[in-house]
């Protein structure tokens, strides 16, 4: 059991969401989804304010690990002195959290090197704060049987499902089983493909493009265009970032290894709006139709027929 | 042998890159082959988003384009994140320079770019 485990819901808590840096700027609509889903079950929830980069560690931990450690415990000491437990649904943000946390309360010599630095920001980590990824506090906190509750239209439709990797930290049978079982909650038909537990090859780009794009992104794509399905679900900001990436490579340098050759027009879409359209919230209120790179409107059509 | 061409995206970030290092390695390696090589410890491809970190505390800006999207979202069109409290920013900045981050990266935190 690591030290950084989740503690307990007690009543009286406050969830701070973690807004990382790709929501904000390129997912709206799962951002607004994410608040209404909140605002239905009834959760003491708000923004948790003033929240830099998580900060990445693919990119920082292979730079300069103290770096990681103390500009995520910069996060940790904010979310802190806010009084919330820090929510993430970003898996890379999640991660860069659990895992400094987890460090820092194991080894106090780093705690106070990252609280030396933290200082000369009038800054200070106890070590107190609570980090949890979005979806436990859905399955875990809220529980399953009260999102069903709250399900209004089952949504009748059939996706292909990236729970992405840094998800399988605490074991398939946690978050990516939470995942799968509030898909279903909201009516969802999840298929199974062998691509599931691929990476979305975010990281890999930075190393080798090619086959960061070639294999792991439009191989995903292809099958999902052969399956037919509705959408993509998925849950991590990252790995979104990565999937709209290959998007506009396809559309700016098209394919050169074939395997999509008229196009990709398969939705990306977050939980947070599955939940929200489960919900009875129209689209148009968390403006699911605007600044996505594939367009939703096959997919909008299909939940408002309810075939 | 005719060198393998690279995606244009991933070409463009490189390119980003270069516009941002004083001392490019793979040009100078040809140009004093004797001389002793060494990687730079941040890779070129990460060069650009380490720099808005560091100027923004997060790695994508927030411009005209997704400030609209965020209002049709029915968002108020800036986070509350270090895009408006940049004080936080700021104090990432102090906390950066005391850990010697830009040292480290060999980034010049004045001219805002890496030396190599």
């Amino acid at each position: 059991m690591t030290a950084a485990k989740s503690k307990n819901k007690t009543d009286s808590e406050k969830y701070g969401y973690f807004l990382g840096c790709v929501m904000p700027a390129k997912m709206p609509w799962a951002e607004k989804a994410v608040f209404l889903v909140a605002d239905k079950l009834g959760l003491n929830w708000d923004y948790m304010k003033e929240t830099l980069c998580c900060v990445r560690p693919g990119v920082w931990k292979a730079i300069d690990p103290d770096t990681w450690l103390t500009l995520t415990g910069q996060n940790l000491a904010l979310a802190e002195r806010q009084g919330v437990t820090l929510v993430d649904s970003c898996n890379g943000c999640w991660i860069s959290h659990y895992e400094a946390l987890d460090e820092l309360l194991e080894e106090p010599e780093k705690m106070e090197m990252v609280n030396r630095h933290l200082s000369k920001a009038n800054m200070k980590l106890e070590g107190t704060v609570n980090v949890k990824h979005f979806l436990q506090v859905l399955y875990e906190d809220v529980g399953i049987d009260k999102i069903k509750a709250n399900v209004k239209k089952p949504l009748n439709i059939r996706v292909m499902r990236h729970v992405g990797c840094h998800a399988r930290k605490l074991g398939d049978d946690v978050l990516p089983r939470y995942f799968d079982e509030i898909l279903k909650a909201c009516g969802v038909e999840i298929v199974d493909t062998p691509y599931d537990t691929m990476c979305c090859g975010l990281l890999l780009y930075f190393s080798d493009p090619k086959l960061s794009i070639y294999r792991n992104v439009f191989k995903k794509f292809k099958l999902a265009q052969d399956l037919g399905v509705d959408a993509i679900a998925i849950i991590c900001s990252g790995c979104y970032d990565q999937f709209d990436r290959g998007i506009k490579i396809l559309e700016d340098e098209g394919d050169p290894t074939g395997q999509l050759p008229q196009g990709f027009d398969v939705p990306i879409v977050h939980l947070s709006e599955i939940m929200a359209l489960a919900f009875g919230y129209k689209p148009e209120e968390f403006g699911m139709d605007v600044f996505r790179s594939t367009s939703p409107s096959k997919f909008i059509s299909k939940v408002a027929e309810g075939k | 042998m005719e060198k393998e061409k690279q995606m244009k995206s991933y070409t463009r970030l490189l390119d980003s890159a270069k516009k941002i290092t004083e001392h490019r390695l793979e040009e100078e390696i040809q140009q004093h082959p004797w001389r002793r090589p060494f990687n730079a410890t941040a890779p070129d491809a990460s060069k650009p988003s380490l720099k808005r970190d560091f100027e923004q505390g997060l790695v994508y800006p927030i411009t005209n384009d997704v400030a609209g999207a965020r209002k049709a979202a029915n968002l108020d069109p800036m986070p509350p994140t270090a895009h408006k409290y940049t004080e936080q920013a700021e104090k990432k900045r102090e906390v950066m320079k005391d850990i010697g981050t830009a040292k480290k990266i060999a980034f010049d935190t004045e001219k805002r770019v890496y030396k190599y």
